[in-house]
């Protein structure tokens, strides 16, 4: 038996669906596509994975720099979100919730990645000791002169990430990447506004003075 | 005034009311050091905007979607324990009813004494089970298993054209010792291409 809110069923009866709420694209709301897959719905589920899985897998990938383990973890997430969607209970926007289940998935192997020993650590994450003009990640060929050109500001930027704290860079990630409001961070990232609003402080106040003594 | 981390990061976001922005603006008119500070954010901003995608879609979309597709179905089919049917009741449902505590307890002890047995009746994926069945091109079938006799992952390829020999070279075709031995070259051309990979 499905049990969907009826909460849920009278959202679903609004009007035409929001950008927010549709992830920018057409089709369905989320909202109807959730309460679809909730009801055990796969193929609804599937358009929630096709329209949202570019953000997961480019949020993960930018955190921790390894498209494979990426791919891999990115499929966790809405494995994770498939089995917890019965208790979904759209308090928040689906996206918001989907970036807190990958925000977990990511601490979590980063916490197996340490426990490990710092060696894996050192390959998996740092970036700030990477040679000029190396791939920071395994992707599709790109043609060398785009490659130049995005390359340097792009490795300086990750080198930087990389020597800021997890919590930092998820922050900062979130706001400037994700594009994410700062209760919707608070959300992801389990902490109060304040909190927030700290982590990013602290993030840009690092990143700043890490750039510019890279520079130097 | 001194600012809090708050208005910074709002001034910043230009998400300060006008009155507070005026404020701040008056405040750092007369700061060289914040007026740096609030240029080179700007330039962090830009480049991590222009630098990092927002969605980046992973490599091979349509077989992640098939993988997890795969994933999610045996998920559906596996029998569900008493852990998932009790996620799926509403808490305060369940308190709400005056037999609750006996059916609580009842459901305890029969939790105890069968979940061994229930256990044992769980699927457990075999070692050389199926990894995967996605082929991208139609009319081809693929399948692929780690063959403990091979120390390999196996990729069966069902439904391909007839290879030529030269296209052979340098793969290692596998057989089964109970059909009778190696293929003959035109079996392996016409039938099935078995290829051996490093697992």
């Amino acid at each position: 038996m499905s049990v969907i809110p009826r909460w849920v069923l009278g959202r679903l009866q609004q009007a035409a669906p929001t950008d927010a709420e549709t992830g920018g694209q057409a089709g369905p709301s989320d909202n109807l596509l959730v309460a679809r897959a909730q009801a055990g719905d796969l193929r609804a589920f599937d358009s929630l994975v096709e329209r949202y899985r570019g953000k997961i897998y480019a949020i993960i990938v930018n955190l921790i720099k390894d498209s494979a383990e990426s791919w891999d973890l990115a499929q966790d997430v809405f494995l994770k979100a498939w089995k917890a969607l019965p208790k979904f209970e759209a308090r928040s926007q689906f996206y918001t919730w989907l970036y807190r289940i990958a925000h977990n998935v990511v601490y979590d192997w980063m916490r197996k990645r340490k426990s490990r020993g710092p060696h894996v650590e050192e390959t998996a994450i740092r970036q700030d000791n990477i040679e000029a003009g190396a791939r920071t990640a395994p992707r599709e060929a790109i043609q060398p002169d785009a490659q130049a050109e995005r390359g340097e500001l792009r490795e300086r930027l990750d080198a930087a990430l990389a020597q800021i704290s997890e919590d930092h860079r998820t922050a900062i990630l979130l706001k400037e990447v994700q594009g994410l409001k700062y209760h919707e961070i608070a959300d992801v990232m389990g902490c109060s506004i304040g909190t927030v609003m700290s982590r990013l402080f602290y993030a840009r106040k690092k990143l700043q003075e890490i750039l510019k003594r890279n520079e130097e | 005034m001194r600012l809090t981390e708050e208005q910074m990061v709002r001034w910043l976001d230009g998400e300060l009311s006008d009155s507070e922005r005026a404020a701040v603006e008056a405040l750092a008119s007369a700061d060289p050091e914040l007026q740096a500070w609030k240029q080179s954010d700007d330039e962090l901003r830009s480049a991590l905007r222009e630098r990092f995608s927002a969605s980046e879609e992973p490599a091979y979309p349509d077989l992640f979607q098939h993988q997890l597709r795969r994933r999610l179905e045996e998920e559906a089919t596996r029998p569900r324990g008493w852990k998932q049917w009790f996620q799926r009741v509403h808490p305060f449902t369940l308190l709400g009813l005056p037999w609750a505590v006996a059916a609580a307890s009842l459901m305890l002890l029969a939790v105890f004494v069968f979940s061994d047995q229930h256990r044992e009746k769980m699927p457990v994926l075999s070692s050389v089970a199926a990894a995967s069945a996605y082929s991208p091109v139609p009319g081809i079938s693929a399948e692929a298993f780690f063959s403990p006799t091979a120390n390999a992952t196996v990729i069966v390829l069902d439904g391909w054209e007839p290879l030529e020999e030269e296209e052979l070279a340098g793969l290692e075709f596998l057989f089964d010792e109970a059909e009778g031995g190696p293929p003959s070259e035109s079996e392996a051309l016409d039938e099935l291409a078995v290829l051996s990979l490093p697992y």
